[in-house]
């Protein structure tokens, strides 16, 4: 299996300011985070809001550059404060938005829209570049005359496959899916996700997938990565996570995620308050103001992500294995 | 894989535009009453009965037609030095909304850049742009246009350049809202991702985009522009005699109150009518535009 | 006598030739202590029906029910004032963006006191202790420090408790949410399920939960309304309706889910879209986009058959193996 992308240790750290005459403080938006990305497959971002997943979409796609950290592409290190090197990787690493009404640009076209980033980035002419657009367009599963068309008279659904097929003219090996369906009806929501997979197989595409709904990546991803305020606190494949769970704040996202057919639903493991702000992160392990198994070491010390039967889990309960299975 | 879309009939944006934009009637007079004009200029040669220099020696003052007095041979009977006020009213047209025009070009040009750079890049920049806009904001823009031809000399010209000096600030203000409000959205980003350098962000990504609200107040400002050129063709610093523009018409025929109220009466009316109606359209551009206001 | 009795209401907009039926003959009835599910996707009429039920539909819509009652007081009849007085008082509301449901310019303290003047009177100083006791209620930490707060220093969910302290201000009998969790996180969201789920047990009140959420009302709903394009097209009690729908579309919403879909590839999604306001099919209003229209179902509308609790408006019905019953 070949890895395709390749994070070590990425850390994205903003000076905001507090006030007239206060000093700056940094918020450490993503705080070392190392993940490995193989080709064909899906690797999901789950946490809440604010735990850092579109800050590393946005170190992904190279619209800022890490404070710390690098990528590896196609096992080569790739210096991300090179324009040369960002412009060769933008190529390679494209991204579709959760909003389909926000990601089209609404004055242009659909075909200019799906054309852009053919203009910028190669010397194909004119003809060339249309037909590449009707092929993608077909690929997607619109039709030739919703090429001259404009984003405000498709649906929701529609929209985000042009988004697919914008983000996928380059023909890049990485796209990531920042919420790419959680704001869809749940019928759309199911096209859009075959179209995802028929895509990746079809392909080899390589998905980042960002989302908060567990019961869309167990069924879509590969490898999940488990955030909570800027660090991954557990990192393992589907089937271990899903089945195993470890992390108290995994146990109590999966516990949270509503479930059809009473067998799937487990214990409900009720979180206290709520995620603190990154300005001022809790000292010790992040999530110990809400985890039921704090104990003193948790609150000065920070966990390391440690392996354990499969998983790289970020905890001192599990460590010391003073956590009740499930 | 299925293709999902049903077929539609898609409206077209410059149908959809028009549908909105018809459905107001005020805006649709103000338009005619503009194309009116627009017509008028351009055959004022052929329109206009007399030369607007010309002076008929055998009839100062003379009262429009239908006036005891009046004759068919100057229908709006004449100035103060025999010229005919018809004639002089057509051309007259040409250099009001000739000046409007190259107020509202220049401003908005110049506006657009500065306010889209200053809304993309932020910083010092847009600090240093925006404190000279307000600063300009906060003098009365009359004043401010004569201290600007004062310095420059009075003429046409200067009294155009100092109008596009005074009506800039409200472009790149507005200008820089929307692109500030812009460049947040996705689309933007994923241009960005896509490798656009920062020119075809600016004005290929974002700027249509913002082009609704400065197209109405680039209307709105085409009648403030002729309102400004009266006025100071009316103080004697915009259009120089003998040109027979609106305003200068206005001041030179001052004295004539009283007893010749037509040569002061049709060029104010001129005026009031003109600005009437590009105000009717900014409205219903406004309306048609402005996306808050469609359901 | 039920809490809630709706009987065959319609909500009109648009007027002349083409009005169009956002709510076309919905029939619901909701009883003391219980909890009723509404669920269907965007332009179902599912908001607007409740909307109508609290007689905040403003022109140019028009509503029109043969029943609309209220602890057998029947509300079409009623004055403005009157009805406000019950809509406000016996029948609360809360809504999905809590952030604009709140009036800025104003403290939370402030706003809940004004809720309950309009309803209760009483002193400055008794309102006082009522909001206090209603915070804590509703489980706001610091519930003193909170009172005078205004809303954007408030996070979603702390938002959504305010709202809901203010809705449970005058001691409802039936809380109305319209889609109360959607803008909110997981771990958040179940919190605030789990507090108007113990609100509901504790006052014996009605509560109509309305979301797009299928596994949600599956976990919190005791009956379950399935809608779609303003019909209610299926009624039953949350388990049979779940273990053996018998209407094709909610067949297919809960096969397009993912976790209806563990072990395959693909999920069975429903093609198409629901029909917007200018393009509703004749006969039934799934036809286009259900596999077993036949050509009764094209040009004939169904309308609801079966045991008034178990209700489904389909020629066709399901039985329990999944299949049409003809």
């Amino acid at each position: 299996m070949t890895a395709v992308l390749q994070a070590t240790d990425l850390k994205k750290h903003y000076a905001v300011t507090q006030g007239f005459l206060k000093p700056k403080a940094s918020v450490k938006a993503l705080d070392g985070v190392s993940f490995t990305l193989h080709a064909a497959k899906t690797l999901a971002v789950v946490g809440e809001s604010g735990c850092g997943k579109s800050t590393l979409a946005k170190l992904l796609t190279l619209i800022e550059t890490p404070t710390e950290g690098g990528l590896h592409f196609d096992g080569e290190f790739k210096d991300v404060h090179q324009p040369a090197v960002v412009k060769s990787l933008r190529r390679q690493i494209q991204i579709i938005f959760q909003n389909p009404y926000g990601s089209l640009n609404p004055r242009k076209k659909i075909g200019s829209i799906l054309e852009e980033p053919l203009i910028i980035n190669t010397d194909l002419s004119a003809a060339e570049r249309k037909e590449k657009a009707l092929e993608m367009l077909q690929k997607v599963g619109l039709r030739p005359e919703h090429y001259s068309r404009y984003p405000h008279m498709f649906s929701g659904g529609q929209r985000q496959r042009i988004a697919i097929a914008r983000g996928l003219m380059l023909n890049p090996k990485v796209l990531i899916a920042d919420e790419p369906v959680s704001a869809l009806d749940v019928s759309v929501q199911a096209q859009v996700l075959n179209l995802l997979m028929d895509l990746q197989e079809e392909l080899k595409l390589a998905y980042i997938f960002i989302s908060h709904d567990l019961s869309i990546v167990e069924h879509i991803a590969d490898e999940v990565l488990v955030m909570y305020l800027g660090k991954v606190v557990e990192y393992a494949d589907k089937e271990t996570l899903f089945t195993a769970p470890k992390h108290p704040y995994t146990r109590a996202l999966l516990s949270s995620t509503p479930r059809i057919h009473p067998e799937q639903r487990i214990e409900r493991i009720q979180l206290k308050g709520e995620m603190p702000s990154p300005i001022d992160p809790p000292t010790g392990c992040a999530f110990h103001t809400r985890c039921q198994f704090v104990n003193d070491r948790c609150k000065q010390e920070t966990p390391e992500l440690i392996t354990t039967d499969g998983a790289q889990i970020a905890c001192h309960a599990v460590q010391e294995a003073r956590l009740p299975y499930l | 894989m299925t293709t999902l879309s049903k077929p539609m009939a898609p409206p077209s944006p410059l149908r959809e535009f028009w549908s909105y934009f018809s459905a107001n009637r005020g805006a649709l007079i103000g338009l005619y009453y503009i194309i009116f004009l627009i017509l008028l200029i351009i055959f004022a040669d052929v329109i206009s009965p007399y030369h607007p220099y010309e002076q008929y020696r055998q009839s100062f003052l003379m009262p429009p037609v239908w006036e005891a007095g009046g004759s068919w041979a100057h229908i709006l009977g004449t100035d103060d030095v025999g010229r005919d006020m018809l004639s002089r009213l057509i051309h007259g047209a040409r250099y009001s909304m000739l000046a409007g025009a190259m107020v509202v070009t220049l401003s908005l040009i110049i506006g657009i850049v500065l306010g889209v750079l200053a809304g993309f890049y932020r910083g010092t920049f847009e600090v240093v742009i925006m404190r000279i806009a307000d600063v300009m904001l906060a003098v009365p823009s009359l004043l401010l246009a004569i201290a600007v031809v004062a310095v420059l000399g009075p003429s046409l010209l200067n009294a155009a350049m100092a109008i596009v000096v005074v009506s800039m600030p409200h472009y790149i203000r507005l200008a820089r809202a929307s692109t500030i409000s812009e460049m947040s959205k996705d689309y933007v980003i994923s241009s960005r991702v896509a490798g656009a350098s920062s020119f075809r962000l600016m004005f290929v990504a974002v700027l249509p985009n913002c082009m609704a609200p400065l197209i109405v107040q680039a209307t709105l400002g085409f009648s403030n522009a002729i309102l400004d050129m009266a006025a100071l063709g009316f103080v004697g610093l915009g259009a120089q005699p003998p040109i027979p523009e609106w305003g200068s018409m206005l001041a030179d025929a001052r004295q004539f109150v009283q007893s010749a109220w037509w040569v002061v009466t049709f060029p104010g009316v001129m005026i009031l009518t003109t600005v009437l109606a590009f105000n009717l359209m900014g409205d219903g551009l406004r309306d048609a535009l402005d996306p808050k206001l469609k359901q | 006598m039920s809490l809630l009795d709706v009987k065959n209401l319609s909500v009109h907009f648009g007027t002349g030739d083409h009005p169009f039926k956002a709510v076309d003959q919905i029939s619901l009835t909701v009883e003391a202590g219980e909890v009723v599910g509404i669920v269907g996707e965007s332009g179902s009429g599912k908001s607007v029906s409740s909307l109508a039920v609290m007689g905040l539909i403003d022109f140019p819509g028009k509503v029109t029910a043969d029943a609309l009652a209220f602890e057998g007081q029947e509300l079409q009849t009623l004055s403005e004032n009157d009805r406000r007085k019950i809509t406000g008082k016996d029948i609360a509301m809360i809504f999905q963006e809590p952030m604009s449901s709140l009036n800025p310019c104003f403290t939370v303290g402030d706003q809940i006191m004004e809720a309950i003047e309009v309803h209760q009177g009483g002193s400055r100083k008794e309102r006082k202790a009522k909001a206090l006791a209603l915070l804590k209620q509703v489980g706001i930490p610091a519930p003193e420090s909170r009172m005078s707060a205004y809303p954007h220093q408030l996070s979603g969910g702390m938002s959504q408790r305010v709202m809901i302290a203010m809705a449970i201000a005058c001691d409802p009998k039936l809380l109305i949410a319209d889609e109360p969790t959607t803008a909110l996180d997981v771990t958040i969201q179940a919190q605030i399920i789990d507090l108007l789920l113990d609100l509901q047990r504790q006052k014996n009140m009605g509560l109509i939960l309305i979301t797009h959420d299928l596994a949600l009302v599956a976990e919190a709903a005791d009956r379950v309304v399935v809608m779609y394009a303003g019909q209610v097209v299926e009624t039953g009690r949350v388990d049979e309706l779940f273990r053996t729908p018998m209407h094709p579309y909610t067949q297919a919403l809960l096969n397009s889910m993912p976790e209806s879909a563990i072990g395959h590839k693909r999920l069975r999604a429903l093609g198409g879209v629901v029909p917007g306001a200018n393009d509703r099919p004749t006969g039934c209003l799934l036809s286009p986009r259900c596999e077993y229209a036949t050509d009764r179902c094209r040009t004939e509308a169904p309308i609801p058959s079966g045991p008034i609790e178990r209700q489904v408006r389909c020629f066709f019905p399901l039985s329990a193996s999944g299949s049409t019953a003809a």
